[in-house]
């Protein structure tokens, strides 16, 4: 095949999406349909991912389009994100959560595991107060239950070698 | 963020998603994590509970607590590893207390703070019982054989306190089927060999300490010899050599930082064949030499991992060790070594009559068929050859001076084919690396992220290289 081939996408709300092969590629779920039925000439139809996310996911493939160690980018869970990589991440909970169903979906490991790691950046160091905040999460423990999983789970197993 | 409305749950209504962002937070996040809402809670409990570590007074204390006790009896499903080293624990596995305390309900456990409460659990993958002094050991045979019973899904084992070797083993054959790791301390007698021999496949036996049945230990045998199996005291080098004979099926000696002597370096030698790890960094420089690492490249086909980096003080190993004869192996992935070769004096390097040239092109011609060998070892990840050695003249530790140059006249272009090379180390060494190498780097090692040795090699960089590496802010610099 050649370098340039391209691919048409459509989105869910049917909008059309041309991108190059090899951004099509970093997705395992296309790279493996593109191999296993070779190229049809007709748009693949994406109705799990709408317009908006899909022209974020491209984004996020483009800019990481000769990126040699793509697939083990964000492996190291303790490794600060890229400054690129954080100003993407920079968008409403709704929409990174998007991002996090279509990386799944689309089996794109590195786009997972950055979105992923955005939304764990929320939770840490935080009390769960401050998570309820963050995650405008409404507190439905009774006053007993919530004292019970507080004596039960207060304290993690690795403060002691 | 800008947009607080949007899918508030959607995080704990993806199971799938939950996991993977689990996966990045700690244990201190999780315990906070199951208090914010009935939701999260249910989703990340069995992540909080996973791993139960008891190793000391603290974790003894934690674990009596009524309130943790009434935990552990709701949780224990979800519990897959359980450590225990401290010596209060064991004392739960007494027959007495399995009689008396073993069923208890958990409202009776509010009002007992001295509960039985290792057999709730029936979920475990991994449970890993140290080291704990002979004494009393037949006692608690009952005990373990009823929590090994209640986990027929465990997949390590090990029980570091002495058992018979024949009951331990109808244990583990008759009622855990999918062990895959076990790590023993049995009497030696003439059965255990006979035992070991009819193990199911499949499992492996990663050690087995062997003890006299009074204090003496024998020592080990099985795949995985590792450091903290000796301590410093008995690491003798007549006590390491009888160990690797005794086994003679390692497949991993890690004797790191343990003093390596000629005993030990001829066992290892003579046992090498199934050899995959070998570490012996910081072993002293007495025992192993660089025609023993010679016989082991040639006699081990399946060597993967070879750390022999710091006993090259009192004979390093030369480029002669390292060219003479084929390597066994093609599958090496880490290699950490000094490699001394013939250098010309730094007033040479650029001098222009004959024996200058013709010395020049002799060591240049030596250090291109070292780093050949190492070009035909084309899974290689990491290749260390940096570091500070002893100097064989003074004694004294410093920079490598008789070391490869890493030039491409010297030869480095040999490393072409190392495509999966990660990690390259010339550190504390006198390479003369300069701004063509760092080009033909960036180009012929797609997958080097580490270079590491610019800022430290024994000599100011070469000209042009600051800036190079300034302009071009190569992933690896």
């Amino acid at each position: 095949m050649s370098a340039h081939s391209q691919i048409l996408l459509t989105s869910s709300e049917g909008t059309e999406f041309l991108i190059d092969r090899d951004i099509a590629d970093k997705s395992m779920l296309l790279k493996c349909m593109l191999e296993d039925i070779g190229e049809i000439g007709q748009a693949v139809p994406l109705p799990n991912v709408s317009g908006p996310i899909l022209t974020k996911v491209i984004e996020y493939c483009t800019h990481h389009r000769d990126d040699p160690n793509f697939l083990s980018a964000n492996d190291d869970v303790t490794a600060d994100i890229d400054e690129w990589d954080l100003e993407y991440c920079k968008v409403d909970q709704g929409t990174l959560y998007e991002l996090i169903l279509a990386a799944n979906y689309l089996d794109i490991k590195p786009l997972m595991d950055l979105t992923c790691k955005t939304v764990a950046n929320m939770i840490k160091a935080k009390s769960p107060e401050e998570i309820r905040k963050t995650f405008n999460i409404t507190n439905d423990f009774t006053p007993e239950e919530e004292d019970q999983v507080r004596r039960e789970n207060g304290k993690d197993w690795v403060d002691e070698h | 963020m800008n947009l607080p409305i949007a899918a508030p749950s959607a995080l704990a209504t993806h199971p799938g998603i939950f996991a993977s962002v689990i996966l990045f937070l700690s244990q201190h996040d999780l315990t906070q994590c199951v208090r914010v809402s009935r939701a999260w809670n249910e989703a990340m409990t069995p992540h909080l509970w996973r791993s139960i570590p008891l190793f000391g007074r603290t974790h003894f204390r934690r674990f009596m607590l009524p309130d943790t006790q009434r935990a552990l009896y709701k949780n224990a499903a979800h519990v897959r590893e359980v450590q225990v080293k401290h010596e209060k624990v064991y004392d739960l596995f007494l027959p007495s207390r399995q009689q008396t305390e073993g069923t208890l309900s958990s409202t009776k456990l509010t009002s007992s703070n001295d509960a039985f409460a290792i057999c709730p659990f029936t979920n475990l993958h991994v449970l890993l019982l140290h080291h704990r002094p002979l004494a009393r050991v037949f006692e608690l045979n009952e005990g373990i054989f009823e929590i090994v019973r209640q986990n027929p899904g465990l997949r390590r084992l090990k029980i570091g306190i002495g058992m018979e070797a024949k009951v331990l083993f109808s244990l583990v054959t008759e009622h855990v089927p999918n062990l895959q790791e076990l790590d023993i301390e049995t009497p030696w007698r003439g059965d255990v060999k006979a035992l070991l021999d009819n193990l199911p496949e499949g499992l492996r036996i990663v050690r087995q300490r062997i003890h006299n049945g009074s204090k003496r230990r024998l020592g080990l045998i099985g795949t995985h010899l590792r450091r903290d199996d000796f301590s410093h005291t008995e690491s003798t080098d007549s006590n390491l050599a009888r160990v690797v004979c005794l086994g003679a099926n390692w497949t991993h000696i890690d004797l790191f930082n343990r003093r390596v002597g000629p005993l030990t370096a001829a066992a290892i030698v003579e046992n090498c064949e199934r050899l995959e790890v070998l570490n012996i960094m910081e072993s002293g420089t007495w025992g192993l030499s660089g025609s023993h690492l010679q016989t082991i490249l040639t006699r081990a086909p399946r060597l993967r991992s070879l750390q022999a980096h710091w006993l090259l003080g009192a004979e390093k190993i030369s480029s002669v060790d390292i060219l003479s004869s084929e390597w066994a192996t093609t599958s090496l992935e880490h290699v950490d070594l000094k490699i001394h070769v013939p250098r010309i004096t730094a007033d040479q390097e650029d001098a222009d009559d004959d024996d200058s040239k013709a010395l020049r092109a002799s060591s240049r011609d030596i250090q291109r068929q070292v780093l050949r060998r190492f070009g035909q070892q084309t899974h290689l990840r990491k290749l260390a050859i940096g570091g500070m050695a002893h100097s064989p003249v003074t004694g004294q530790l410093s920079h490598q001076h008789k070391c490869l140059e890493m030039t491409l006249e010297s030869g480095l272009d040999e490393l072409k084919g190392l495509k999966d090379l990660e990690h390259l180390y010339i550190h504390h060494m006198d390479h003369r690396v300069g701004v063509p190498e760092l080009a033909w780097m960036a180009v012929n090692l797609p997958k080097l992220k580490h270079l590491y040795g610019m800022r430290y090699s024994s000599r100011p960089p070469k000209q042009g290289v600051q800036g190079w590496l300034f302009s071009h802010r190569p992933r690896w610099s």
